[in-house]
């Protein structure tokens, strides 16, 4: 690829990158400075464009549905007995498309996180370890060691499942770390969306996601730190 | 029929705040992008048995919501594009309405026509390929092409009208 096909990839889909495309950024650095500038204006477009809904739309799309088609839809319970059923009746080939299903809107679900709390990524101060440990107790996770660099640190619900929501700043931009202890996965996947990347992986009885806009070795990076310093406070260090 | 209406559920928890950013793009208040989010949903609810596989949920999703749009539009004859509500955004949003950048931004993005806000949106936003976007919108990818250039140029010359320097402050956010 030379650099007149690269300018011209990076006009059409900067956000995505192909091997070849990697690798000319790799050998030129004007290039690869065009590319950076260029992702920088997308991830400021997808700033401006992200548009929070109100407070519980779901709830209400829901309801709405259930009144509008004389149709209860399941419960929560009800949601769960007939997954379970479905599990019993169809056997290990539904049972993988299940999994997969839940892991695929694991991933969905920490992505809309992310882009519908630009409040908490444009977060500058430097946040304590006595601050990220307090917070980590919430939601039952130890902290045995500071990160660096912590502009935010919070509480969220994913669903209807507590998380710790920690945001790392780098040079690269932003990478937000979701503990989610209650929201277990069976293999790491990796997934982008726009200007976002993002990565889950199992943690413990749970999951961790990192979204960030930077790089991947640098967010494995991050990932093996987070998962060497926290652990859920039922487990000794 | 359960395992419908446990997809819906999914469908609704995983999609209802893309689907509502997109609505709100579209039409501008976030009270008639959430009934149109509603319409789409509802729609979509009457429908499942056309999805046949939930890894293309979104893109059909956001099918039915431009369809039910139209049809708003044909009910009510609404003019909506031109008196875009950048006020009644959620307050919760401080930090980055305070950004002068992307305030800018946002009023640049809703005087920009349908035709380049949407191609963007899916996008940038999205992260649909060219060719998804030209499925969804039903052109060729190539109109794609061009109406995202031409998007993003126009966004740009805007903020260097107004004096921001859209690219440096980016990287900050």
């Amino acid at each position: 690829m030379n650099c007149i096909d690269f300018r011209r990839q990076c006009l059409l889909e900067p956000m995505r990158d192909t091997p070849e495309r990697i690798a000319h950024a790799e050998t030129c650095e004007r290039c690869a400075q065009h590319l950076a500038e260029v992702r920088s204006f997308d991830l400021l477009i997808a700033s401006a464009l992200a548009v929070k809904p109100p407070d519980g739309l779901a709830k209400e799309i829901i309801l709405k549905t259930e009144r509008r088609t004389d149709r209860r839809l399941p419960s929560a319970w009800r949601y769960g007995l007939a997954a379970s059923l479905l599990l019993c009746l169809v056997g290990g080939l539904l049972l993988s498309s299940v999994k997969r299903d839940l892991k695929y809107d694991l991933a969905e679900q920490t992505l809309q996180h992310v882009i519908a709390e630009p409040e908490a990524l444009a977060q500058h101060g430097d946040v304590s370890f006595s601050q990220v440990e307090q917070v980590a107790a919430k939601v039952g996770l130890a902290v045995s060691d500071s990160l660096a660099r912590v502009s935010y640190v919070g509480t969220c619900n994913l669903g209807d499942k507590p998380a710790l929501h920690i945001v790392l700043a780098r040079d690269s931009g932003a990478v937000t770390v979701l503990v989610m202890p209650d929201k277990p996965i069976q293999a790491a996947q990796t997934f982008a969306r726009g200007a976002w990347r993002g990565r889950l992986s199992p943690f413990y009885d749970g999951s961790l996601a990192l979204i960030h806009t930077g790089d991947m070795p640098e967010v494995l990076k991050i990932e093996e730190r987070v998962k060497s310093i926290v652990k859920p406070q039922s487990y000794r260090f | 029929m359960a395992s419908n209406e446990i997809n819906f559920k999914q469908l609704v928890d995983s999609y209802h705040q893309s689907l509502y950013r997109y609505a709100y793009w579209l039409v501008g208040k976030p009270h008639i992008a959430e009934d149109l989010v509603q319409e789409t949903f509802l729609r979509a609810w009457k429908n499942m048995s056309q999805l046949r596989d939930m890894n293309s949920a979104k893109a059909w999703l956001i099918t039915i919501l431009r369809r039910e749009r139209a049809r708003l539009y044909e009910r009510k004859q609404l003019e909506l594009v031109d008196d875009f509500i950048l006020d009644e955004l959620p307050s919760d949003l401080s930090n980055v309405e305070l950004n002068p950048d992307i305030l800018a931004l946002r009023s640049q993005i809703s005087k920009l026509a349908e035709h380049y806000k949407e191609p963007l949106i899916l996008q940038v936003v999205e992260g649909y390929s060219l060719a998804e976007i030209a499925d969804i919108l039903s052109v060729p990818a190539k109109t794609v092409a061009t109406r995202l250039h031409r998007a993003r140029r126009q966004l740009r010359d805007s903020l260097s009208d107004s004096g921001s320097d859209g690219t440096k402050q980016g990287a900050s956010v």
